[in-house]
């Protein structure tokens, strides 16, 4: 493990949700930054260049989906980790999430250990 | 005989119509060009303006001011009149392929060869006169030319001139009439028709040419020249005039324009669409109105210039630019009175040689001569003779009558003698398209009583009685023509209308008469199957008329109609030896189109043994056609019935399937949105579960969140719940009588607690007087909570204001709640009350609202049959406006 903190931007515009994320990614020692739709997204991706993307689907303006392909097909982006997390729940969603090029499709509501085991996995992946 | 102004025109102008009538002819047959169009149709009719309108017009107006417009008149407001009969008479030429006016009263009384033999006869003695008018105002204007314009003494014409005008004439019409039988089109002759077009325009032209040079050459200015003419004579119509005579020319003149052979020949036999019958409406009357305007303008000038001097007013057209020494313009004008006159002669004899050649001679000449048919070519080759022998006949007898006649009576009274003579067919003529009794012995004997009272008046002694009359006193023609026109006009066409309709009505019509006036009177009922709804017994094989078809039409044209007729009709030709009656019908149409009715007959009857038809065939063609019409119209409405049907169910389905996707679009945000809050608490309980050691305030913090989301989970439960049962009509709204003021007091009694934590200034301004209203208090509550607490959420988060404010407004209530938060962008604003649309940004840490509240609030305002809008306020924020009727009007509301 580096001993720089890894970084993780959250992108949700639930101020309860981003709450807890943030209580529990803090505790398990990342780095954190928030963003609250697309745009504020992709400004942080592009100057703080996180690891690991959380990423809400419905946002006002510029949704998760199309985050995650923006990130995907930038160069020297291609290996940011997106996951999914959103309370879309329909196989077509998950399908076109995974298109987009993300890692994980996470549905809301989710567990707290296990969202923490599969960020540990996929950030060291 | 020197003078370049009648030496060129005379040379160029048959140049010119030689030339452009073969370049037409040429080029339409190989490429669609020249097209006739609904303009150029309209123009073609123009024909009516003959050198009456470039001499005598100008004659009469200067004698007798504005009794020249009279034969303008006539047309002009018979045109509706005109369009109705012309449009039938069309569709029945059309469908019988008749293109004669003797042809056609032959093909409604009983297809009897005589009545198209005495129709012919009466049109050629009725139109020679008129022809031969044509040929002494050409002499007149040669001589005018060629004298100078004073007319003191009547001077012999230049020896020989007109033979060679007629000769010229004569060669037009035996170069561009009856070409090639053997084309589809045969009797559409373009080049004729553009010839007469370009006359038309011609006329047109010179005449205001030659007014415009009064005005502005020979005169300063219009002005001038009223002023110069200022006290001629009023131009009007004053007690001279006699309204007898003014109706008289009416009547024969919208007749003349309905019934003389040129006129038909244009508007009938060359018309090439129904459709142009429409432009021909306005095209002809203001046609006519601008080729009489210029003609005042001559008369008056004429009046003017040539006071005290010898010039008749029939000549001003060529005298006015002669005396000024116009040369190009005495050309110019001698052109268009030769081209007025050229084509009122060429049509006319054009079409009077058709009537000639296919019903007097043609049928003759077969009856008289079987065996020369046997030669292959002699049906295509003696009708082409005949006709060109015709043409011959009737230029020669006009030439004569023009010798021995014309030459000396005024211009008038022969055209008077050609109208009246013509106007004896209109009984039998327009009776035959609209009454059903008219039958062919009431036709022939008001024809030959009308014919008989024309001929007794105008024949050798009156002649020779009026004759001295009119020589010695030039300036009473008019008076003359009038009188005795008049007299015999409402003599012979009365005696022959009243002998027309006797006779018919008390003599007995055969079948066949009985047929055709079925045919003919409801054409648009029978127009689209002529060939199965005329009556025909008798025994024919195909082989004969198929060979006979051959011999007329030739090979290519006839093997190709006959294709045409099979495809059509596939049930007529199983039988391969014997003919039905469809298609004898229809080989007598085909040699109609070609030889004219009354020759067709004569070939029908000798390739076939007709046997009598009785009345009971008539009555059962008729009526088989007319079942078969209802059948086919009962098949059409339930194809129809059919496809509404179908596309009724498509619409249905299409609605269903819309209803079915929104319903499941609905569903789905609904979990997601109910699914969004529960994550917030699942997700902060976990963290409470699992870390007991959690500091107090977080602990604090968490637990209100967990409050809070969970209320707006609740909250959304109820307005789902809500929004269905209105939907669905299980919720219902309660009409009670209700105090709005009440209700809003107890808005803000209910708010206070979120108003004291935000720390909103809020405003209640309520009108003294709002009366009672009739509604549901609850549903009304939910409402305005609703609004009052989205206003304290959304208004400034610094120095939060609200406003409530109600009054009343004629008999509705008015409830104004606004907030000086960020308001709404405009093209939001209708979005703003749909389902979960969240338009408004918040301004301080609330949780999100439902996204329902106010698709609730509009659902219960509506069911009110109130309405709620959304408004800017000056300077920011919103402004919501609920407004409530008095008294709910809406019957379903009280249910």
């Amino acid at each position: 493990m580096n001993e720089e903190k890894q970084k993780i931007l959250i992108v949700d515009d639930e101020p309860n949700i981003v709450m807890s994320l943030d209580f529990l990614l803090r505790k398990a020692g990342y780095e954190l930054f928030i963003a609250r739709n697309g745009r504020e997204a992709m400004d942080l991706v592009l100057t703080k260049k996180p690891q690991l993307i959380l990423l809400d689907i419905m946002m006002p303006g510029m949704d998760g989906y199309e985050v995650c392909h923006e990130v995907k097909n930038k160069k020297g982006y291609e290996r940011t980790k997106v996951i999914f997390l959103s309370a879309k729940s329909k196989p077509k969603d998950i399908e076109e999430g995974m298109k987009a090029g993300a890692d994980e499709y996470i549905t809301k509501p989710f567990s707290n250990k296990q969202l923490l085991q599969k960020i540990k996995e996929i950030v060291n992946s | 005989m020197g003078n370049p102004a009648l030496l060129i025109p005379l040379m160029l102008y048959p140049a010119l119509i030689f030339g452009g009538a073969f370049f037409v002819e040429r080029w339409s047959r190989k490429k669609e060009l020249f097209k006739i169009n609904g303009f150029a149709y309209a123009l073609s009719l123009g024909i009516y303006c003959t050198a009456w309108t470039f001499y005598g017009s100008i004659g009469v107006a200067s004698k007798y001011s504005l009794e020249y417009t009279a034969v303008y008149l006539g047309p002009v407001l018979a045109m509706p009149l005109w369009w109705i009969l012309m449009r039938k008479i069309i569709r029945i030429c059309k469908t019988q392929n008749i293109n004669t006016l003797s042809d056609f009263l032959m093909a409604r009384y009983g297809k009897s060869i005589l009545v198209g033999r005495w129709v012919s006869v009466l049109l050629l003695i009725g139109v020679i006169p008129y022809i031969s008018l044509q040929l002494k105002a050409i002499n007149e204007s040669v001589r005018i030319m060629t004298e100078g314009v004073e007319t003191a003494s009547q001077t012999e014409p230049p020896a020989g001139l007109m033979f060679y005008v007629v000769l010229g004439l004569a060669l037009f019409l035996l170069v561009f009439t009856g070409r090639g039988i053997r084309d589809k089109g045969l009797e559409h002759n373009r080049g004729l028709v553009y010839t007469v077009i370009f006359d038309s325009i011609l006329k047109v032209l010179s005449l205001l040419i030659l007014a415009a040079a009064v005005f502005w050459v020979i005169y300063e200015s219009p002005l001038d020249f009223t002023a110069q003419v200022a006290d001629l004579p009023a131009f009007q119509i004053n007690e001279q005039n006699n309204y007898g005579e003014w109706l008289l020319i009416l009547l024969l003149s919208s007749v003349a324009f309905l019934l003389l052979p040129r006129q038909f020949e244009m508007a009938v036999a060359e018309n090439q669409h129904e459709k142009h019958l429409n432009t021909a409406l306005w095209v002809v009357p203001l046609y006519l109105l601008i080729i009489n305007l210029p003609v005042a303008v001559l008369a008056l000038a004429g009046n003017r210039l040539f006071e005290g001097m010898n010039v008749s007013g029939d000549n001003y057209a060529i005298a006015l630019p002669a005396y000024f020494k116009m040369e190009s313009l005495s050309g110019l004008m001698f052109t268009g009175g030769l081209a007025a006159a050229a084509g009122m002669v060429t049509i006319s004899t054009h079409s009077l040689s058709k009537m000639l050649n296919n019903s007097v001679v043609m049928p003759w000449f077969l009856n008289k001569s079987k065996s020369l048919q046997k030669h292959e070519n002699t049906l295509q080759v003696v009708p082409v003779l005949f006709r060109k022998i015709s043409i011959v006949i009737i230029l020669l007898l006009a030439y004569l009558y023009y010798e021995w006649v014309s030459n000396r009576y005024d211009l008038i009274y022969i055209g008077f003698t050609s109208f009246v003579a013509v106007a004896q067919l209109a009984p039998a003529f327009i009776g035959g398209l609209y009454w059903k009794s008219a039958n062919k012995r009431g036709a022939l004997a008001g024809i030959f009583t009308g014919m008989a009272i024309w001929l007794y008046f105008y024949s050798e002694p009156v002649i020779r009685y009026f004759s001295e009359a009119t020589l010695q006193s030039v300036g009473n023609v008019g008076d003359f023509a009038g009188e005795v026109s008049a007299l015999v006009f409402f003599l012979a066409t009365g005696a022959n209308v009243i002998i027309f309709m006797v006779v018919s009505l008390f003599s007995k019509p055969d079948s066949v008469e009985q047929n055709t006036a079925e045919l003919f009177v409801d054409i648009f009922k029978y127009s689209d199957r002529y060939e199965s709804v005329m009556a025909w017994k008798g025994t024919a094989y195909f082989n004969d008329i198929e060979t006979l078809l051959v011999k007329v039409l030739g090979e290519s044209r006839a093997r190709k109609e006959l294709n045409e007729f099979k495809h059509q009709h596939p049930d007529v030709m199983q039988d391969d030896s014997s003919a039905h009656a469809p298609i004898v019908n229809f080989a007598e149409k085909q040699l109609t189109g070609a030889l004219g009715s009354s020759s067709a007959r004569v070939l029908i009857r000798s390739v076939v043994k007709e046997e009598k038809i009785e009345l009971q065939d008539v009555i059962q063609i008729l009526r088989e056609s007319s079942e078969l019409m209802q059948l086919n119209k009962e098949l059409v409405r339930k194809s129809k019935e059919l496809k509404q049907m179908t596309a009724a169910l498509k619409r249905v389905n299409h609605k269903l399937k819309q209803q079915d996707e929104l319903r499941d679009e609905f569903l789905t945000t609904v979990t997601h949105e109910l699914r969004t809050p529960l994550t917030g608490i699942s997700s902060l309980v976990q963290i409470l579960a699992d870390n007991e050691d959690l500091p107090q305030d977080l602990k604090k913090q968490y637990i209100a969140s967990i409050v809070k989301e969970s209320d707006r989970m609740s909250r959304l439960i109820s307005q789902v719940l809500d929004l269905e049962s209105f939907e669905s009509g299980v919720l219902k709204v309660v009409f009670d009588y209700v105090q709005i003021k009440q209700i809003l007091e107890r808005v803000i009694t209910a708010q206070s607690q979120q108003i004291k934590e935000e720390k909103v200034k809020v405003h209640l301004d309520l009108h003294e007087n709002i009366p009672q209203i009739q509604g549901d208090e609850d549903r009304l509550l939910q409402v305005f909570l609703n609004l009052v607490s989205n206003a304290i959420k959304f208004s400034d988060p610094q120095a939060g204001e609200v406003w409530i404010t109600g009054y009343q407004l004629n008999q509705r209530v008015i409830v104004k709640i606004a907030d000086n938060g960020s308001g709404v962008e405009p093209e939001r604003r209708d979005d703003i009350f749909k389902k979960f649309v969240r338009v408004r940004k918040q301004g301080k840490n609330h949780p999100k609202g439902s996204g329902l509240g106010l698709a609730v609030a509009k659902k219960i305002i509506d069911l009110h049959d109130g309405k709620i809008t959304i408004q800017e306020r000056e300077p920011g924020g919103a402004v919501f406006i609920v407004s409530l009727p008095v008294e709910v009007k809406w019957p379903n509301a009280y249910q």
